[in-house]
């Protein structure tokens, strides 16, 4: 990546969210990934759930690519594809083949595409699956191709026709031309004064923030393999578009409520799962490796250092600025936020929400005290899916959140207190 | 030592072993570097040695066997367990001993 488009990433001071060419960004792992996606399908059905799935990552990415496009004064088609291929992978999403006629129609094809790829690593032993994955990289080239050939946006189309996940041996998305749909105005860098708040200092500040900086720092050096994969702390990781994330659970709800609102709950459920399956696995994972011990420490079984370590870690991932202002080990936890990924793009596209709506924050909450609790981190545990499920699923939780304040709602702070059942 | 197959997340891919002791650790990974492995320190006290297409991430005596996630699934475990024994034999040229026969966990 050249110097002018490195320097297109920032961070904002105090808030803990990270940009990228003005987009917000954070990373996520492939089991969080996945399970995002699977949760949208499961909301809408497969084809709805494919079909905003690919069009949010098309919004997502079209700020990106146009501040690097411009960055690197690229102004040729054949430049600005590449470019933008470029920087799919770099951020862990693989690097796709794109050939894109100066009508915007043409093909994508990748047989590491992040999606894919890993929803076969993970799953393809055990599950055979009818439906593509990749609707981030469907949207991502439909973003490409429109950008490349100056169309208006939303004018073209990503549909996967093949996928690795559906046993193919590459997947291939299918470029085509649609009426233009006009695009949500996207939450952007330059936005955000005017729904982060002044960040508060909780237990364990000073480490919580070195900690942070030091693996922002490690971070920021990881990029996507020849292949444009990120295999790092032992799962598959991307660096993402957080207006995707939130476009995709936000829109999925809301078409819910005006649906059937009786099952939003369910939804609303799973997506706070979301945050547990992020925390167990990415964070989990983080904590347990050796990296983790060169930088910070062996874990061990204090609770108080594991929710330490937690924090400083979704800091440092760009999840906003997580605190915890009381804690009393084996009882309660109260964990805050004066900025988290979610609400900020919550509040620009819908203002103020009448329920709480930071679902990912909220399960994560959760989840770090489950986490900090429950697990003999010092015994070296295996994160795999049945501990997982003892740990999470059926009578094992064990703890419950309630959100007291939040951030969608017009609150200061978005609070979660978690407390022994 | 003893080869551990870590289940975390991806299959098969992460292994882990222990070096006997401290005083271990510096010749095997000399010896390893000796026998082409490339060196680095991508943080303090951490060093990466990539070994083909595979990595080994060590700190202390821990030993992270990371496989490329190109290997194929028959031959993940037969891939760990060469990297284990080139580990064992680097241990064994350094001129000491507590490497043993080596054991798989189970």
């Amino acid at each position: 990546m050249s110097d002018a488009i490195s320097q297109l990433k920032s961070l904002m001071p105090g808030c803990d969210l990270t940009f990228f060419g003005g987009a917000p960004y954070v990373f996520h792992c492939h089991h969080y990934n996945l399970f995002h996606d699977q949760s949208v399908d499961d909301v809408l059905g497969e084809e709805a759930g494919f079909a905003l799935r690919s069009r949010a990552a098309r919004e997502a990415f079209r700020p990106l690519l146009a501040a690097v496009f411009d960055a690197a004064g690229a102004t040729l088609p054949v430049e600005r594809i590449e470019l933008a291929t470029q920087i799919f992978a770099a951020l862990g999403h693989g690097r796709p083949s794109l050939s894109v006629s100066s009508d915007g129609t043409g093909v994508a094809t990748g047989t590491h595409l992040h999606y894919g790829f890993a929803w076969r690593e993970k799953y393809g032993k055990q599950v055979k699956r009818f439906d593509p994955v990749d609707a981030v990289a469907a949207g991502f080239a439909a973003a490409a191709s429109e950008l490349a050939h100056g169309l208006p946006p939303g004018s073209v189309e990503g549909t996967e026709v093949n996928c690795v996940a559906m046993q193919h041996e590459q997947c291939r998305v299918s470029l085509s031309r649609v009426a233009p749909t006009p695009l949500a105005e996207p939450l952007a860098e330059r936005m955000m004064a005017d729904y982060v708040k002044p960040p508060q200092r909780g237990l364990w500040e000073d480490e919580v923030a070195a900690i942070a900086d030091g693996l922002r720092g490690f971070l920021g050096g990881v990029a996507g393999d020849e292949r444009g994969l990120v295999h790092a702390f032992n799962v598959f990781v991307t660096a993402h578009m957080a207006n995707y994330y939130n476009e995709t659970i936000f829109e999925s709800v809301r078409a819910l409520e005006e649906r059937s609102p009786a099952v939003v709950g369910a939804a609303e459920s799973l997506f706070r799962e979301a945050g547990h399956v992020c925390v167990f696995n990415t964070f989990g994972n983080i904590i347990l490796s050796p990296e983790w011990e060169s930088m910070v420490e062996k874990p061990g079984d204090d609770p108080e250092r594991i929710v330490m370590s937690c924090l400083a870690i979704a800091r440092s991932l760009g999840f906003g600025h997580w605190l915890v202002p009381e804690m009393k080990v084996g009882e309660r936890m109260v964990m805050r936020t004066t900025t988290n990924y979610e609400a900020p793009y919550y509040l620009h596209r819908y203002g103020r929400s009448a329920k709480p709506r930071c679902y990912i924050t909220t399960g994560a909450a959760l989840a770090i005290a489950v986490l900090a609790h429950r697990v003999k981190w010092s015994e070296s545990p295996t994160l795999d899916q049945a501990y997982y499920d003892a740990l999470f699923r059926g009578d094992g939780l064990g703890w419950e959140a309630e959100v007291t304040r939040d951030q969608t709602m017009g609150d200061e702070v978005t609070e979660i207190v978690v407390s022994r059942r | 030592m003893k080869l551990s197959r870590l289940a975390n997340c991806t299959r098969n891919l992460t292994w882990e072993t222990r070096l006997p002791e401290d005083e271990v650790v510096e010749p095997t990974l000399r010896h390893l570097v000796e026998r082409g492995a490339s060196r680095a320190q991508p943080l303090p006290r951490l060093t990466r040695l990539e070994i083909g297409a595979h990595a080994l991430v060590v700190v202390g005596t821990r030993v992270q066997i990371r496989l490329s996630y190109l290997t194929p699934d028959e031959e993940r475990r037969y891939e760990a367990e060469r990297l284990f024994v080139a580990l064992m034999d680097a241990v064994r040229a350094a001129g000491l001993t507590g490497a043993g026969d080596g054991r798989r966990s189970p």
